[in-house]
């Protein structure tokens, strides 16, 4: 329990931990959800059935994988969860990783790129590159659906990303850190 | 790619009182003196201090021996969990209830009535906690206002809350609403002149 902060108010909110989370998602209390996070103590859950998020997470998932299979060493995966700090579990859309373990979370150095593709939650994909940044994530994109760009981000640092640019979601994305990296995807 | 509209929002998981079970037994609260489950969210409360402790301890003795002169079958607990399903465990500072014995938490139907001392937590008590113990069906709820010197008597419980609030300073007798007969001393509950005088 040593990592609990002192109470400083007379009451206020304890941020559960990455253990404390885990432990509930293996009860089946999170089971009812496609997808849930664990954002600074936070347990946040994402419902099912949103097809267009599905759609651009699905292409960007297969355009890594080839592209991963193209130079070799690194994996692409899909929504599996990675342990940024002791109150912050997120679960990447799509990621570009050293290796696959067997069971259980990712680490946070093993995660290469993450993707957060948006539709509805853009403000918060956004907001939320920077917890990636400060768990030394060196690249992420976040995909907006709707404007059909990804928004590179690079350089991480305990801020956020400090150099970031557009692209557009249709064509060819190049990987500003992985040498050879890219993800193709067409119209169809 | 053919692409559509689509219409999800994250939203913040609450937890349950299983989970809430869960995590306790597991230890993932010992580090805190007192954990409450409200509205789905654990919050973890200060230690109290005597001014709270005091004025708890006095309203809890005065209630216990009003309840055995009416020969009431509630019985008064301090600092007990209350079950209120499904995003609630709250801790209140008293409660009556008719089960007082038994295993685990009290169950909220056999709760009568419950009382949360305020020192540097009325607008928790007023808001939050008011909410749920009125979702909750408690018939009847009391804050012990220790800095305006004041009890704040709440009946009519529904999901939109206290139907009725009633203001009654230090000094004067505080008569329950909904349990006939019930009534408790002021005097004594504050700790400065202003409780002494009213």
């Amino acid at each position: 329990m040593t990592e609990h902060a002192l109470v400083e108010a007379p009451s206020a909110p304890v941020k559960l931990r990455a253990e404390d989370f885990f432990l509930l998602g293996e009860s089946g209390a999170l089971s009812a959800y496609k997808k849930t996070e664990l954002i600074d103590g936070v347990i946040i859950a994402l419902s099912p059935a949103h097809s267009l998020h599905g759609r651009v997470q699905r292409a960007l998932f297969l355009a890594l994988h080839e592209g991963c299979e193209q130079i070799g060493g690194m994996e692409s995966a899909f929504e599996i969860s990675v342990v940024l700090g002791p109150h912050n579990v997120v679960q990447p859309d799509v990621m570009v990783v050293t290796s696959l373990p067997e069971g259980g979370p990712l680490a946070a150095s093993m995660v290469k790129l993450a993707v957060a593709v948006s539709d509805t939650t853009l403000a918060e994909d956004l907001a939320k590159t920077s917890r990636y940044a400060a768990g030394g994530i060196p690249e992420c994109w976040v995909a907006d659906a709707n404007a059909r760009v990804i928004h590179r981000m690079w350089s991480p640092g305990p801020d956020g990303y400090a150099e970031r640019d557009e692209t557009r979601l249709l064509g060819r994305t190049e990987s500003v850190t992985i040498p050879g990296l890219a993800a193709e995807i067409d119209q169809n | 790619m053919t692409f559509e509209q689509s219409i999800t929002q994250p939203q913040r998981y609450k937890l349950t009182t299983a989970d809430y079970d869960l995590l306790t037994k597991a230890g993932a609260f010992s580090g805190y003196g007192k954990t409450e489950l409200i509205d789905g969210e654990v919050i973890a409360v200060n230690a109290q201090h005597r001014p709270h402790a005091r004025a708890k301890d006095e309203l809890a003795y005065q209630l216990r021996r009003a309840l055995e002169e009416l020969g009431s079958s509630l019985q008064v607990l301090t600092e007990v969990t209350v079950d209120m399903p499904p995003h609630g465990a709250p801790q209140p500072d008293i409660v009556l209830t008719s089960e007082a014995l038994g295993e685990g938490p009290v169950p909220v139907g056999s709760v009568a009535m419950v009382v949360e001392v305020a020192d540097t937590t009325l607008d928790f008590d007023l808001g939050p906690k008011a909410a749920l113990y009125a979702a909750a069906a408690v018939p009847e709820y009391w804050i012990i206002d220790l800095n305006e010197c004041r009890c704040l008597l709440h009946m009519g419980p529904s999901s939109e809350g206290y139907a009725e609030q009633i203001d009654v300073p230090f000094g004067e007798p505080l008569h329950s609403g909904t349990i006939d007969g019930l009534t408790a001393d002021t005097h004594g509950l504050g700790a400065g002149e202003a409780a002494r005088g009213a």
